[in-house]
């Protein structure tokens, strides 16, 4: 544990500690689906959390807003400190003053967090509906051209439908934007758009979040895109964080089983497919889970001990690992 | 004659959706989703189409199927010409080109078992029972399933056994040519790697040719002989998929490998200005005039042809040899 705390600083604007969600499952018995998991952000850093479906990310930062569905899950156990306040410590009514103010989330499919029957304008103008409406209006023009839109006062008059995905992916960061928040959290924010759109919103989303210091929780299974625009990044598997360490450090140098397999199974830069590596097997579900490592099955240097339960260790500057023969 | 290893080739075809309007649901206009496509396709090639969403890939894949009423075009299987606008056509098609969907949860009944799956359009063609079953057992092991998984249901299997079993599904009516709509779009990055391999084996060990619709560039390099970049419905370039990201010559081309993040370049992917326009209102000329970086008042005069730079790349773009 004191090998975790030398690289937690007190700077942090966000540091999740042992959190561990569950959810209601046959014989309304409680199933752990992320265990213990750990990690800070800074002011204008860029965390991103990757791993494949399943492992955790999404519930994890659903579990921080309190965004997940009640009864059916749990936060088992943890602390998600954020400026001095233990947001899992929070009622949902108390919870209500952070969400939007000071943090903010973009969802996966702006079609469907969107509105279908309101005009932009009305849904923007809600974010900010404290101030004076003349007031809400110019801070919203002003951050809708910072957002690179041509015609500011036509996609305002207009509905979900008459804009494409990466106009309405804009909205939805310019509406998170809004209020200012300290922390963003962005779940998969490019993965329903196409890839010329990508890069765009991409660099919006940093040029946007450098500006105002805002702390960036970035969400998705796209290691080119945690290359680009992470800073640190942890990988989860099942339910745990396996490896945490700066993103250029990772990406040359992973120290986990998964994390190698990972990059290896990524096809970029073959020019034959016989040359990836696929892990084999698939993820256990959470009906599956044990205390031991939950990669050991699909791992190429698995013995006996990684029965016991895998402890994260520091194994340099800011990198940890969760694998007994790391080094 | 060239003609005799091409098993697919369709030719100047174009898709139309009509636009309805007013309480009569007059036809007013048409969304012109393919615009005189060519594409043929040779025995054991596996050829990729990419591009981005609304350029038409699905729009083209289920025409391929016989999905989508062709407006015009032809269609030669193994040389022999049919006629796209007859049922008979399809339905003789049916045993030879086959479908793979994006989604390997929607696109199996879940109240089937997996035998019952693969059994159905079988039978649908007029196959027998006994010869059925053997031609299952057959896909099944091709893709690497087992006779045990015949009894289980489509929730008992991972997303990644699901995407074999569509393929199993193609694979028993023994089909010539697949057309995969994003095989691996709906998988994991791990479980993508072992997909994309079985259907290297499969082109490699039975001579399948794949008609591949993808939106990623890596997989397409890795697994694709040849490369079809599209944009609003037609063919911008043809290239060796060996030279896709080294040699791509249309600026719609280049604009799509630049905007790619990549693991090993530390290059900043490059943003396409402009939005795609719509498909009912198509700039006159190059279509990809309004966005294109190094447009010149020329290009909007009228629709470039596809030209030949080398004997295996195809451009539609008059300027490429002096953009460099």
């Amino acid at each position: 544990m004191s090998d975790l705390c030398a690289s937690v600083n007190p700077q942090d604007l966000l540091r999740v500690e042992n959190m561990s969600v569950a959810f209601r499952g046959q014989a309304n018995a409680w199933l752990a689906v992320t265990e213990e998991v750990n990690f800070s952000i800074a002011p204008s850093e860029v965390f991103a959390l990757v791993g494949e479906s399943g492992c955790g990310k999404s519930v994890t930062a659903m579990g921080l807003l309190g965004l997940l569905p009640r009864p059916g899950s749990k936060i088992l156990q943890g602390h998600a400190w954020f400026e001095g306040v233990d947001l899992l410590a929070l009622s949902a009514s108390e919870l209500v003053k952070w969400r939007g103010a000071k943090i903010s989330m973009i969802f996966q499919e702006p079609a469907l967090a969107l509105n279908p029957v309101r005009t932009m304008q009305s849904q923007l103008r809600e974010a900010l509906r404290q101030l004076p409406k003349a007031e809400a209006d110019v801070r919203i023009e002003a951050l809708m051209k910072r957002a690179g839109f041509a015609d500011v006062a036509r996609v305002l008059r207009s509905y979900p439908h008459e804009l494409s995905g990466g106009m309405m992916q804009r909205v939805m960061i310019v509406m998170a934007l809004l209020t200012k928040p300290r922390l963003l959290i962005a779940d998969e924010p490019t993965t329903a758009l196409d890839v010329t759109v990508q890069a765009q919103v991409m660099s919006l989303l940093q040029e946007l979040c450098r500006e105002t210091s805002t702390g960036l929780l970035l969400i998705t299974h796209n290691l080119g895109l945690v290359a680009h625009y992470a800073d640190r990044v942890g990988v989860m598997y099942a339910g745990r964080m396996v490896e945490s360490a700066p993103v250029q450090r990772l990406l040359e140098n992973p120290r986990h089983p998964y994390s190698q397999g990972l990059l290896r199974a990524v096809p970029e830069g073959l020019d034959s497919v016989e040359k990836l590596a696929p892990i084999p097997g698939s993820v256990p579900r959470p009906q599956e889970f044990d205390q031991g490592c939950r990669f050991r099955n699909r791992c190429p240097i698995a013995k006996e001990i990684c029965a016991r339960k895998p402890t994260l260790r520091s194994i340099g500057e800011h990198h940890t690992v969760a694998c007994e023969f790391a080094t | 004659m060239k003609h005799t290893d091409e098993v697919l080739a369709v030719k100047d075809l174009s898709v139309w959706y009509p636009i309805q309007q007013g309480l009569l649901g007059r036809v007013q206009s048409h969304v012109k989703a393919l615009r005189h496509f060519d594409l043929s396709v040779k025995r054991g090639e596996i050829v990729a189409v990419v591009g981005e969403s609304g350029c038409g890939k699905t729009t083209l894949a289920s025409a391929l199927v016989g999905l989508r009423t062709w407006q015009t075009g032809e269609l030669f299987l193994d040389g022999e010409r049919l006629d796209p606008n007859n049922s008979a056509t399809w339905k003789r098609l049916r045993t030879s080109v086959q479908m793979v969907f994006q989604d390997p949860y929607g696109s199996l009944n879940p109240r089937q078992t997996l035998q019952e799956i693969l059994l159905g359009p079988l039978r649908a063609n007029g196959i027998g029972l006994v010869e059925g079953k053997v031609r299952v057992l057959e896909a099944l092991h091709q893709v690497g399933l087992t006779e045990s998984d015949l009894e289980k249901f489509p929730h008992a299997f991972s997303g990644g056994q699901r995407q074999r079993i569509g393929i199993a599904r193609a694979l028993a009516l023994r089909s010539k040519v697949l057309v995969c709509d994003e095989p691996t779009s709906a998988l994991d990055v791990s479980v993508q790697a072992q997909v994309l391999q079985l259907l290297q084996k499969l082109r490699q060990e039975l001579g399948l040719s794949i008609i591949l619709i993808s939106h990623d560039l890596s997989v397409v390099r890795a697994l694709a002989d040849r490369v079809v970049v599209m944009y609003l419905g037609s063919v911008v370039e043809i290239i060796p998929a060996q030279n896709l990201f080294a040699h791509a010559r249309h600026p719609y081309s280049q604009a799509l490998l630049a905007s790619v993040p990549t693991l090993n370049s530390r290059k900043t992917p490059q943003i396409l200005q402009g939005e795609i326009p719509s498909l009912t209102e198509l700039p006159p000329g190059c279509v990809f005039s309004s966005r294109c970086p190094h447009v010149r008042p020329e290009c909007s005069l009228q629709e470039p042809a596809l030209q030949e730079l080398s004997e295996a790349n195809l451009v539609r773009c008059p300027w490429t040899q002096e953009l460099g």
